[in-house]
């Protein structure tokens, strides 16, 4: 937000010319006009896959766990796997918001805005399956460390799952607020759009009474910055703590002191592909194409391939250690993932995690976005198995042959699984309504980047600190650009 | 400053200074007041007697807001005898489940029976009680007995019963027809003695002896042949030191498999006696026996008669003798040099060495009376003074229906026998029972058999009705009744004297038979009988010091007749009809516990399958669960395949006692019935069928198994050693060392500063080598517990809810394996990885070493669960209702009825230790090993589990827990396990150990 890279060297962050007063009409235009059959349709869609998986939860909790495929052997498998692929898919939205923010990477703020939401949606599903595995839902609160009178009862601070729910709700809390912060200025310019009437007076009350003033911006990127540093190290413990709701355990394949790096890479590996599905379907619905360029995705894909990286060395370490050990649970457990009866779902996540990450390597798949949607499927499909072949394949077979087991899931399970979904979608479809899901102050700032053309006299006034955006009508158009299709009035979204 | 405020005054006498008024001012209180007047002199009131009056006049008030109370109490006036709320009473009696009729104690609360232990007392079964045994109790409170007598199945009265067949018998006995009572071998002296009054009174009446699987028939028509006795020995297994079994499964479910048991643990001792006795099994299917035997020879079931006869051959020859009825017998397929290795080792301990053959065949078991005759074992370890004598009179079953067709019967009473399901002319029943003018059953409910009598007059269990047994000549058991008759049920001991004209009471009749004939010989003198009687009861069991009795001596004439039908067929396909340790015969079938219990051998729970071979498993594609067709004569049963390890490979063994269809709401279509695929061989019902048919049928069907994988990966959580091994050296096979740990309770590397024991430390030690496998803890475990059995629906996704569990494990060749069982309950562990990992606290380790699940506290996470390392935590995955008001009677009020989304697991009975600490503390003396028991170590059969305190040196656990011997599952990841192992000692000859 603070500089301008103004050198014609730089490729230019947002791919077509825009004056301030366009970027707001585009970022703005969704959210001002009525909802297009389209979105109905799939906002109908996706309220239906959550009603529906709000009935079989409910179904569950009114039964009993044992409506799920798990046994005396195994006794997480769908549950827990969800909760981890969801909470890692919540890794990139902080990540790119805070550490990106952090280091100066500008072309973030095309995609931060609508990232953060996907990491609060997604740690809203994560948090749903620790509450319904429980045997006695309604009796959750008792993790919480509150006075109480029942005797002496408290807590029990060495346990993994209570750090979980430290974790995970302290991620969400400052995952809001960051969010939040982020979203005043653009919200007083939706406000300022508006005409009187509710929708001026909520969004009033929203945007804080935020003036656009110079003390004012300071003020915000100060707080800006700080919730940026609070967030960061956040980023990291949240995974770390719940790898250790495995990694303090006995079970072999369980028991590893790699898992907490391994996690955090493959939470950011899964979170950018996430980022990656949601952003390729956005930027061609609300043709967002010059703002979420092909750079933008390319950079995704190149932390992409970073993060795999990792994972694929975090699974040869696993393997390697296995046999170095010479522990002959630890050498079972991991032969076991590889040649045992699950060893489909370890090829698969093998397949989909180290070896498709490095298609990237093609400049030409790189900048393809279906190549790249598709890609980005595939990695998360990986990186369910992992969780699943983590969690499922330890248990199975442990110690004792006598107690192996196998496990298979029932239509719950899956169907409160495609039921998150429902609920993710959902909240995802609200948002791209309610809210501008570009950050608009932030895009500005970076317009003109990296573009020799700019008038001259356009830098000193950094128009991104300005106060609110004149009406564009006032402005007057430019050369004539082809605005977004969300601009036009014919045009839906 | 006090100047400077305006001065008020109250009175003109105040304003004026007046001293009067000033002194009043400076007291607190204005004016004397008037309390101490009323009950002290004026003079001695006071500022103190004021406030005694304060306190008393607030006491008096606040004793009479206490109101009288209005609540309509209900005393407990009409107080049953010695019953007091909340405390147990414990009856000695005597068991029901099977004839070997062991010594019971029975655990009653508030007037209902709540579980059966063992009595320590008993000579014969020694504190041990079986599967069946524990499970009697459930029965008890079974939905589905008969609950008041029937006329053609409809409600009757018992006057109108018994009027109806009183005048049937007088009828019949008129017109001469025959009535004849269809009844098991073993009834109990009282039983025999009003069955004989019967008799007495009906001169055309006759016994008929029925008994599903033929055993007992066998062994005693087999000594009819060889000693002119029709009697089934006293076995004394402890005095063996070389067995050889044919096919009896004496661990098991021959004869008397508790008292057998430990008998044979004794035997079997090697670190007591520093001997063992050698036990060499030769039979078609795994057995519990055959699992525990050192050396196993898997035979086809057609040639195990010519491979006794061969033995047999090899022993007349060593003692010289020449038996020529032998040569009549085909050769054996069992390998020359393993019928000569069985026969050196009886040989070299003849007179301390046992034969026992098992099964319904009447030639094999002549020929192993010929042999323990050869060895000279009569007296030692074959008694036949001791035996139990078998009706001489009685007709056989076929002999029964030969006189039913032929139509000179008028009256079948069948009492408590089931042919309708167990005999493979069940079918015909109907038709032939058509012309018989009076039929009555006593059976428990309206099964099979019932439904086709006129008349069915229920029959109490043998927790609700008096009665005695004689297990072993001298040795007579008392049973009496735990709580009266829950229905309208009645002894069919006052059943058949009510028939027979000479109405009594069961309690009378059993009383004055005492005080006639057992009184007498019980040396008892000087005592008087109500004493002596009363003692009895009390004690369940007398010993008659009564002379020794002349057994009949081995003759050799009948020996060729006897063997003259031995054939040696060779077919492609064998079925053998064998009982499950569980449902035995069928007759407690529709139990839950012991349905759901898995079998010791086949891990199967919920009905029953066609065991074979893996070889021919192999050879024919079919893997467990593939549906085969078993057909001969007709008939044919389709039953999921199970591949057994160790049975033999022309073999397809087929459990009996499923494939009920009129037992109840539990048993009803489980499984398939093998009893109709049963041969006819010269009259009598032959369990092993040569010559059967078995086709795939392509069908698929689940097998309910408790464990599914049976190899243990080269583990050490079972150790094993040779008995030359393991006198040479304690610790032969254990020196498998941990890892941190090293085996000792020193964890150097441990970062948990451990647990301060101050009092005592719970421990239990589990001795592999004692253990058979028999399963008998894990339905004590259910019953003591209240653990719900959950359907096989529930087993299939592998969530039956036993506490404890017996692992087994395979070891060597697939079709001849070694086993060893291995219980498996909570470990206690010292660092518990399922303490650290509940959020919530639910599970907490206790001042004495206990783990502790809090079930009110817990949420169900699970994670308790996934971290246990030996995978013994429960989980309510439903709510196991225990709703059925009759069946949640057998709930224990000492323990908590779980709800669902709780974990639970063994609490190591911790009930029964606070009991156990509360009565010593009442009684003002330490607690001594032994006071407590846990459930699984009280009903051990064989004593294989010790429990006690850690703490006090002189327990047997401390001193186990110190044992060359001993170790404990997975020190390597130093959980630091309060249940010590013991490890097997084989006895196999072959050297060292593994």
């Amino acid at each position: 937000m603070s500089h301008q890279h103004l050198s014609p060297l730089r490729e230019p962050l947002v791919s077509e010319a825009r004056t301030l007063g366009q970027l707001t009409e585009e970022i703005c235009a969704p959210m001002e006009r009525p909802p297009t059959w389209k979105w109905w349709a799939a906002f109908a869609i996706a309220v239906s896959i959550l009603g529906t998986g709000a009935g079989i939860v409910a179904y569950q909790v009114g039964t009993g766990i044992g409506v799920w495929g798990l046994n005396k052997t195994v006794g997480w498998a769908f549950d827990i796997t969800n909760f981890v692929f969801w909470v890692g898919i919540g890794h990139a939205g902080t990540l790119i918001s805070a550490i990106l923010f952090l280091f100066r990477q500008k072309w973030r703020t095309s995609i931060n805005r609508a990232a953060e939401a996907m990491t609060l949606f997604a740690v809203m599903c994560a948090a749903l399956f620790p509450v319904i595995h429980m045997g006695r839902p309604w009796l959750a609160f008792w993790v919480l460390p509150y006075p109480n009178d029942r005797g002496s009862l408290w807590v029990n601070f060495r346990s993994p799952l209570l750090w979980d729910v430290f974790a995970i709700s302290t991620y969400f809390t400052v995952s809001a607020v960051f969010w939040y912060v982020g979203l005043i200025p653009d919200l007083a310019t939706v406000r300022d759009r508006a005409k009187a009437g509710i929708r001026k007076a909520v969004f009033k009350v929203l945007s804080l009474g935020w003036t656009g003033s110079h003390r004012t911006w300071s003020r915000y990127e100060t707080v800006y910055l700080l919730l940026a540093g609070l967030a960061t190290p956040l980023v990291l413990s949240v995974h770390t703590i719940v790898s250790m709701d495995f990694a303090t355990s006995v079970i072999p394949g369980w028991h590893t002191t790699i898992f907490p790096p391994y996690f955090v890479a493959g939470a950011v590996f899964s979170g950018f592909a996430m980022v990656l599905t949601l952003m390729i379907i956005t930027r061609v619905v609300l043709g967002y194409e010059h703002l979420i360029t092909i750079r933008h995705l390319e950079n995704m894909t190149k932390v992409i391939i970073v993060t795999g990286g990792i994972v694929s060395l975090a699974y040869g370490t696993e393997v390697f250690i296995a046999w170095y050990s010479g522990n002959e649970y630890e050498r079972y457990a991991f032969l076991n993932r590889a040649f045992g009866p699950y060893a489909w779902a370890y090829w698969t996540m093998v397949t989909c995690n180290v070896v498709s990450p490095h298609l990237f390597w093609f400049k030409k798949i790189r900048t393809s976005p279906a190549a790249i949607f598709v890609l980005s499927l595939v990695i998360n499909v990986g990186m369910w198995f992992e969780r699943f072949v983590i969690i499922v394949t330890s248990l199975h077979r442990d110690f004792l042959p006598s107690s192996w087991s196998m496990y298979t899931p029932t239509m719950v399970e899956v169907g409160t699984f495609i039921g998150t979904f429902g609920l993710f979608f959902t909240l995802f479809l609200l948002f791209v309504r309610v809210l501008p899901i570009i950050s608009i102050g932030e895009v500005k700032s970076v317009l003109g980047f990296a573009r020799a053309e700019v008038p001259v006299d356009a830098e000193p006034r950094k128009p991104a600190h300005s106060a609110p955006e004149p009406l564009p009508a006032v402005q007057g158009p430019m050369a004539a650009p082809a605005l977004a299709l969300v601009t036009r009035k014919d045009a839906p979204v | 400053m006090s100047d400077t405020l305006p001065k008020y005054w109250q009175s003109l006498a105040e304003r004026a200074g007046d001293p009067g008024v000033l002194e009043q001012a400076r007291n607190e209180f204005a004016e004397e007041l008037p309390v101490g007047t009323a009950f002290a002199p004026p003079d001695a009131s006071s500022r103190r007697d004021f406030f005694k009056m304060m306190g008393l006049s607030a006491t008096a008030a606040l004793v009479a807001c206490n109101r009288a109370p209005v609540q309509k109490v209900i005393p407990y006036v009409a107080r049953p005898d010695e019953v007091t709320p909340g405390l147990a009473l414990w009856y000695a009696s005597t068991c029901g489940g099977c004839s070997a009729q062991c010594g019971l104690l029975l655990k009653t609360r508030d007037g209902r029976p709540i579980k059966v232990e063992g009595n320590d007392e008993h000579p014969v079964s020694r504190g041990g009680v079986c599967a069946v045994g524990q499970a009697s109790v459930l029965s008890l409170y079974d939905a589905s007995r008969a609950r008041f007598p029937a006329l053609s199945c409809k409600r009757t009265t018992w006057a109108a019963l018994d009027a109806g067949v009183t005048e049937g018998l007088r009828k019949a006995s008129e017109e001469g027809r025959a009535i004849r009572v269809v009844l098991p071998w073993v009834m109990g002296p009282t039983a025999e003695a009003a069955v004989r009054r019967f008799l007495t009174a009906y001169p055309t009446a006759r016994t008929v002896r029925y008994e599903p699987l033929g055993e007992l028939a066998a062994i005693g028509d087999a000594y009819r042949v060889t000693h002119g006795a029709r009697v089934v020995p006293d076995y004394r297994f402890d005095q063996a030191k070389v067995i050889v079994s044919f096919g009896a499964d004496f661990l098991g479910t021959w004869v008397s498999p508790v008292a057998f048991t430990r008998q044979y643990v004794e035997g079997r001792d090697a670190a007591g006696k520093r001997e063992m006795a050698r036990h060499f099994q030769v039979e078609p299917v795994m057995t519990l026996t055959g699992a525990a035997a050192d050396r196993r020879f898997p035979v086809a079931p057609s040639d195990l008669a010519p491979a006794l006869g061969a033995l047999v051959r090899k022993l007349a020859v060593k003692a010289g003798r020449t038996v020529p009825a032998l040569a009549l017998l085909p050769p054996p397929t069992l390998a020359e040099s393993s019928i000569e290795e069985m026969a050196d080792a009886l040989w070299a301990q003849r007179g301390h060495a046992l034969v026992v053959c098992g099964g319904d065949d009447v030639a094999s078991q002549v020929l192993a009376s010929t042999a323990n005759a050869l060895l000279g074992n009569e007296g030692t370890t074959v008694s036949l003074a001791d035996g139990l004598a078998l009706d001489v009179d009685a007709l056989s079953y076929g002999e029964l229906l030969a006189e039913v067709s032929a139509g000179a019967v008028g009256a079948v009473l069948f009492l408590g026998v089931n042919p309708a399901y167990t005999d493979p002319r069940g079918a015909e029943l109907e038709a032939l029972l058509k012309g018989v003018p009076l039929t009555v059953a006593t059976n428990d409910r309206l099964d099979e058999t019932a439904t086709l009598a006129r008349y069915h007059a229920p029959d109490s269990t043998a927790l609700e009705s008096w009665g005695d047994a004689e297990p072993r000549r001298g040795v007579l058991s008392l049973r009496q009744p735990a709580v009266a008759p829950l229905h309208e049920t009645r002894s069919v001991v006052e059943s058949l004297l009510t028939w027979a004209g000479a109405a009594r009471s069961h309690y009378d009749f059993l009383r004055s038979r005492w005080e006639a004939e057992v009184f007498p010989k019980a040396g008892a003198a000087g005592q008087d009988f109500g004493a002596f009687w009363d003692d009895a009861v009390r004690r369940g069991v007398v010993t008659l010091s009564s002379a020794t009795v002349e057994a009949p001596a081995f003759r050799e004439d009948g020996l060729a007749k006897a063997l003259a039908g031995v054939a040696h067929p060779s077919v492609e396909w064998e079925l053998v009809l064998y009982p499950t340790v569980a449902v035995r015969d069928g007759a407690p079938a529709n139990n839950a516990w012991l349905q759901e219990v898995a079998d010791p051998i086949t891990k199967a729970t919920w009905g029953n399958q066609a065991l074979i071979a893996p070889a021919r498993a192999k050879a024919l594609g079919l893997e467990d669960g593939a549906v085969v067709r078993v057909a001969v004569g007709g008939r044919s049963v389709s039953l999921p395949v199970l591949v057994q390890a160790g049975v033999h490979p022309s073999v397809i063994a087929v459990a009996v006692g499923y494939g009920r269809t009129k037992a109840g709401a539990v048993a009803d279509g489980i499984g398939a019935n093998g009893y109709p695929l049963a041969a006819l061989v010269e009259g009598r019902v032959r369990r092993a069928v040569p010559g059967v048919a078995v086709e795939a049928t392509g069908e698929k069907q689940p097998l309910a198994l408790t464990q599914t994988y049976h190899r243990l990966e080269g583990r050490p959580h079972v150790r094993e050693a040779e008995l030359a091994a393991f006198l040479a050296n304690p610790r032969a096979g254990n020196e498998v060392e941990g890892g941190h740990g090293g085996g000792n309770d020193k964890h150097p590397l441990s970062i948990w500063s451990g647990h301060e024991y101050k009092g005592h430390r719970w421990a239990l030690a589990v001795d592999l080598s004692a253990c058979t496998g028999c399963s008998a803890c894990v339905v004590s475990c259910q019953a003591e517990n209240n653990i719900p059995s959950v359907g096989r629906d529930e087993v299939l996704r592998g969530r039956e809810m036993h506490w404890m569990r017996v692992d087994r494990y395979y070891q060597g060749d697939e079709a001849n394996p070694q086993v060893v069982h291995q219980p498996l309950m909570c470990q206690h562990c010292e660092n518990a990885p399922c303490e650290t990992v509940c959020p919530v606290l639910a599970t907490v380790h206790s001042t004495e070493g206990l783990n502790q699940q809090v079930y009110n506290r817990c949420v169900g996470t699970r994670y308790c669960a996934n971290n246990c390392p030996t995978k013994v935590r429960r989980f309510n995955w439903f709510d196991y209702k225990h709703d059925d008001p009759l069946e949640r009677m057998v709930l224990n009020p000492d323990v908590v009825v779980r709800s669902r989304g709780v974990m639970e697991k063994c609490s190591m009975c911790v009930q029964r230790v606070q009991e156990a600490k509360a009565t010593a503390k009442r009684e003002g003396r330490p607690l001594k090993d032994g006071d407590a028991q846990t459930a699984c170590q009280q009903s051990c059969p064989a004593k294989a589990i010790h429990f006690g305190d850690l703490n006090d040196p002189a327990s047997t656990v401390a001193k186990l827990s110190k044992d060359g011997r001993a170790f404990r599952l997975l020190e390597e990841l130093n959980i630091g396990s309060s249940i010590t192992y013991l490890t097997k000692i084989r006895n196999t000859g072959s050297g060292s150990g593994t």
